[in-house]
């Protein structure tokens, strides 16, 4: 398939998982702390060659997609923005010694499992660590932006690798 | 200016970030009434109205029993006010005729397409829209108590700004006491409850007592059920109660709606700018 086309289709699948059903999880009184966001994984799964001027508008472009979803103008797109730019740095940190294979893009099957799995979650807390910094916009509820952002990246790290072993062929 | 230039492309991806950044705040921190906001809106209203529309549709189908349940309930309420409002005359009930009777609200049915309940910043979208003579500033009201205000619609779809929004504010009145208070969508909130402020510390308000709209700015009619009484704190050093309610209408199944039409608005408004 033509990867511009791929890259589309992933896009609108993520959006729309996302705004459709992900937004619609109803877990009663825990559903205050836990706010779950898999679109991201979008710029997660973009090639490793990819420039960081690209990657960062990709991330833009969909987080106001998603924006405009949801009606919360520039929260998403922001939390976007910010796992954008620190995807090359989050990389650098969990790098095997051997390096990643460039031409391969990141996912459960190209890479070891256990860096794969603490490359969702670094990437998870930082985009909701800054979503949740935004929404609440008070420091004195520090305790709060931290347990929504604890709580909601364990699920979506969950929801993360299920969808990899779900829709990523195994090669 | 050559080291400027080499300066700017060392950190090129530091200064796009802040590009990006920058135009996201400037979203993010202006208010809801501004520009930004306003073309943000009407413009998503039409991108995501049909995508809303065709998945409710769908998953309209699963929670037909508890939507009927609602409505049951609902007609039932409606039914006892309008007994209430019949005499006995020898052998008929009558309704008392009244030639000076004047409609002032209209109500326009309407469905709930998608709803968040989740963030600081929730909102509810409906199916009515401009062509429906929906427009902003106008009430809505669920089967059991009501949902909010109308904020921008375009030609088939409308936002609405719940109460449970953090920009939410509407004069209410205490049911007992008959005191004014202003209910508000706090931090310490979340989607089941509210919390009502400027009620004076002498009136006596108990657990359970009913919260009523005011219907002071003519978007509601005067008592429509906002929530019930679920704790009550007296502010040492003040002289207002801290009021905390649970909403009446249950965000998590919100099917069905009415909006309110304000018939004398225009008129309202009139006494209203006459006065400035």
């Amino acid at each position: 398939m033509n990867p511009i086309v791929k890259y589309l289709l992933q896009i609108i699948v993520l959006i729309l998982l996302q705004v459709l059903v992900v937004d619609q999880i109803s877990l009663g009184y825990a559903s205050q702390f836990i706010i779950p966001s898999v679109y991201f994984l979008f710029v997660l799964m973009l090639p490793l060659t990819i420039s960081n001027g690209v990657l960062m508008l990709l991330a833009f472009l969909i987080g106001m997609m998603v924006d405009v979803f949801k009606s919360t103008p520039g929260l998403n797109a922001s939390a976007m923005v910010m796992l954008g730019y620190f995807r090359p740095y989050l990389l650098k940190l969990i790098e095997p010694r051997e390096g990643f294979d460039v031409l391969k893009t990141p996912s459960i099957y190209s890479m070891r499992k256990s860096i794969y799995l603490g490359y969702v979650s670094l990437a998870s807390m930082v985009f909701h660590l800054w979503y949740f910094t935004l929404e609440v916009m008070r420091f004195s509820d520090f305790h709060l932006i931290l347990l929504k952002t604890l709580c909601s990246s364990i699920i979506s790290v969950l929801l993360i690798i299920l969808a990899q072993y779900l829709t990523v062929k195994r090669k | 200016m050559n080291n400027l230039l080499k300066f700017i492309q060392k950190y090129s991806s530091f200064f796009l970030f802040l590009a990006f950044q920058l135009i996201c705040f400037v979203f993010l921190f202006s208010s809801v009434n501004s520009y930004h906001h306003v073309s943000f809106a009407n413009s998503s209203n039409i991108i995501t109205g049909g995508i809303y529309e065709a998945s409710s549709n769908v998953s309209g189908y699963f929670h037909l029993s508890s939507e009927v349940e609602q409505l049951r309930i609902q007609n039932a309420n409606l039914k006892k006010k309008l007994a209430r409002k019949k005499t006995f005359t020898e052998d008929e009930y009558t309704s008392p005729r009244d030639t000076h009777y004047l409609q002032q609200f209209d109500f326009l049915h309407a469905k709930v397409i998608s709803s968040f309940k989740n963030g600081r910043k929730n909102n509810v979208t409906i199916n009515k829209g401009m062509n429906d003579q929906v427009e902003p500033e106008m009430g809505v009201i669920g089967t059991k108590g009501i949902i909010g205000i109308t904020t921008s619609s375009s030609e088939h779809y409308t936002y609405v700004k719940p109460i449970i929004h953090e920009d939410f504010v509407l004069e209410v009145i205490h049911e007992k006491s008959k005191s004014f208070g202003f209910v508000k969508w706090t931090q310490s909130d979340d989607w089941r409850t509210a919390t009502v402020v400027d009620i004076p510390n002498y009136a006596e308000v108990n657990l359970g007592d009913e919260i009523i709209t005011r219907g002071s700015n003519g978007l509601f009619p005067m008592g429509e059920m906002v929530g019930y009484v679920l704790s009550v704190e007296d502010i040492p050093g003040d002289v207002y109660l801290k009021v905390r309610i649970n909403l009446a209408e249950d965000f998590s199944s919100v099917y069905n709606v009415l909006v309110v039409n304000n018939i004398l608005k225009k008129e309202f408004e009139g006494l209203k700018s006459k006065q400035n």
